[in-house]
């Protein structure tokens, strides 16, 4: 009988959950159907305006742009992390403590702080721009803070950390046997490799991939700060219609979409990928 | 005859090799035979899963030479090489069903579709898997992972299979018939095996030859009833043949028999092709089966107290503690036993029983 209640210890955390997690979320569902009022907030009247004022060119290519940021962002962290959690898993047990150490320690300061840290590197008479000069590289300073490749820079700087250890995580998972065991059978390193370890480790790339893809949809401070204001992204538009633009249905409704097009991301992404396992998640 | 020179499929020259500085082999020189089944016995730790790695490619020696067919195969990759592994935790890949396993090294060489076909399922047919193509390797039980470890090395006819220990994991009576399905399969297809284990009894029990390494070289090689009859060193004899090993100082030698004399009594051994004077000290080995027990003291005995008695196997281990502290072990068929723990009892057998060893020292 006493096995019975332990569902009882449970129901702090349902309680918490639903009124701190999904209650917002069904609180923004409503708002976006309701009707905005300049200056004074909005109406409790359902509307599909907020929806179909996102049909505006400037609000299309708004989507567009952020998410072609995300993609990029992802696939330079696919090509930049995969590597390094292979070779960070590949390590001996002390040097595996110390490579993660060096991943942990950025998390030790704020993110904001950092990014600070980045223009310092990247403004016109900043670091890069010293040491390529003296190095004779360049004639002049390159121009690349407030420009899209900054943020780029920014984003996979941020997102990184969670690719290298979703990758890590399977990396150090391998049963390093079945590669002698491919080669054994006639396969070269790089056919086992394709074959074995790949098709192994895919389920911490793809856990990657989705702890990169959908913060970097959502990551606009990043975008605010290294972009100037030459890049909008959704989560830029958001912001703006949250406080300045005192537009909160349409905020609501634009955080709606851009929730249900990473689903559907997520979705197409897992469909083609074809397994549902993922490293630590799900 | 030189026969011998001609079917050599493999030979090993010299191979040294150390990890991190301490030495796990120290110059193995081996010769196999085309169809022979080798075994590679030694307790852990001995070299042999080393050696068999180093003829795999897995591992590269840190001089000597692997000629597989008379061409030094030692800077070739494993791909290159025409032997295949079975492993000692059966290696398959997880992410793929029982048949791709075994097709994996054809699809690899890009064999046609028609003949992969085919050939996995003779394969399968081999090791009586045929049924179970579509299951994964986690839905088979440790005896059917074994025999499609087994079908997809031997997939490619490999001049020589490797067997890494490959009935460690499974029960005693599964692995007694592994045992005989291994020795039949390898009789049916005439393929070298080499087979690293530190069972006495499957080595026994399959083996053409079975090579004992001790602390990375060889201690004596030759068929398994050579060298449980005629072990040549204590060692040989404890490990193939669970042998007692005694020590004495010859007293005399007549008749083909030498007779020791120890602190707790006398005893008879073999004598061999060596010289033996009085006085000299002296190795024997003798098997528990084969030592007789009595209430009475005879002419030539050795004392002692019975310490317990334990059943294992189908076999009485009955150990006998002498006077000098020294325990010998005896061994009877069947479960009863007509001495009690802490019986006074002695101990004899007959000169042919027991055989001198250690007499040459080790190099």
């Amino acid at each position: 009988m006493k096995k019975e209640r332990w569902w009882l210890c449970a129901v702090p955390l349902y309680v918490f959950t639903l009124v701190f997690v999904l209650g917002p979320v069904l609180y923004m569902v409503a708002v976006s159907f309701a009707q905005n009022e300049a200056g004074t907030g909005f109406r409790w009247a359902f509307t599909l305006d907020n929806f179909a004022k996102m049909r505006d060119p400037v609000y299309i290519r708004c989507f567009r742009e952020s998410f072609r940021l995300a993609l990029a962002t992802t696939a330079l962290n696919v090509l930049i992390g995969y590597p390094f959690g292979y070779c960070m898993g590949r390590l001996s047990e002390k040097g595996k403590r110390i490579v993660m150490f060096l991943v942990m320690v950025p998390f030790w300061t704020s993110s904001l702080i950092r990014l600070y840290g980045w223009i310092i590197l990247l403004q016109a008479k900043g670091t890069l721009n010293k040491l390529l000069l003296a190095l004779g590289l360049i004639d002049e300073p390159l121009k690349i803070l407030y420009s899209y490749p900054a943020v780029l820079i920014g984003m996979v700087y941020a997102l990184l950390p969670f690719m290298i250890l979703a990758v890590y995580t399977s990396v150090e998972k391998m049963d390093w046997t079945l590669v002698e065991a491919a080669r054994d059978l006639g396969a070269s390193r790089a056919r086992a490799f394709l074959t074995v370890t790949l098709r192994l480790t895919l389920p911490g790339l793809m856990s990657g991939v989705i702890l990169t893809f959908v913060p970097s949809m959502g990551l606009f401070f990043i975008a605010d700060i290294l972009g100037g204001n030459k890049i909008v992204l959704v989560g830029s538009l958001i912001q703006d219609q949250m406080t300045r633009g005192g537009n909160q249905p349409f905020a609501a409704a634009l955080a709606l979409m851009l929730a249900a097009m990473t689903t559907l991301m997520l979705w197409l992404y897992r469909r083609l990928t074809g397994t549902s396992e993922l490293e630590g998640m799900f | 005859m030189e026969t011998g020179e001609s079917s050599t499929i493999l030979e090993l020259r010299n191979i040294t090799k150390s990890f991190d500085g301490v030495s796990v082999l120290g110059g193995i020189s081996l010769c196999i035979k085309k169809g022979e089944f080798v075994t590679l016995l030694g307790a852990s730790g001995c070299g042999k899963t080393t050696t068999l790695r180093i003829i795999a490619g897995l591992e590269t020696p840190d001089s000597g030479q692997v000629l597989l067919e008379g061409r030094d195969v030692v800077n070739d990759p494993p791909e290159k090489r025409d032997v295949n592994t079975v492993f000692q935790s059966y290696a398959l890949f997880p992410h793929m069903n029982v048949w791709q396993n075994v097709a994996y090294a054809l699809k690899i060489r890009g064999v046609n579709k028609r003949e992969i076909e085919e050939r996995v399922h003779g394969a399968l047919a081999m090791v009586q898997m045929e049924d179970s193509g579509k299951k994964t390797p986690a839905q088979l039980s440790g005896g059917q992972r074994q025999r499609v470890a087994i079908a997809r090395a031997l997939i490619n006819r490999p001049k020589v299979l490797l067997l890494d220990e490959p009935l460690g994991a499974l029960d005693l009576q599964l692995r007694r018939q592994m045992q005989y399905e291994l020795k039949k399969l390898q009789q049916q297809l005439g393929t070298t095996f080499i087979y690293v284990t530190h069972d006495q009894e499957e080595a026994i029990n399959m083996s053409d030859r079975i090579v004992l390494l001790r602390g990375g070289a060889i201690e004596q090689q030759g068929a398994p009833n050579d060298i449980y009859d005629h072990p040549r060193t204590s060692y040989a004899a404890q490990f193939v043949g669970s042998a007692n090993v005694l020590r004495g100082t010859a007293a005399e030698v007549r008749d083909g028999a030498v007779l020791l004399r120890s602190d707790c009594g006398t005893m008879y051994a073999g004598a061999d092709a060596l010289p033996v004077q009085p006085g000299d000290a002296l190795t024997l080995a003798v098997r528990g089966e084969n030592i007789g027990i009595s209430r009475d003291a005879r002419e030539v005995c050795l004392r002692g107290v019975v310490e317990a008695n334990s059943f294992a196997g189908g076999m009485l281990r009955i150990p006998v503690r002498l006077c000098d502290g020294s325990e010998v072990v005896i061994t009877r068929q069947g479960i009863h036993f007509d001495f009690a723990a802490g019986e006074t009892v002695y101990l004899h057998w007959s000169a042919d029983a027991a055989v001198l060893v250690d007499r040459e020292a080790r190099p």
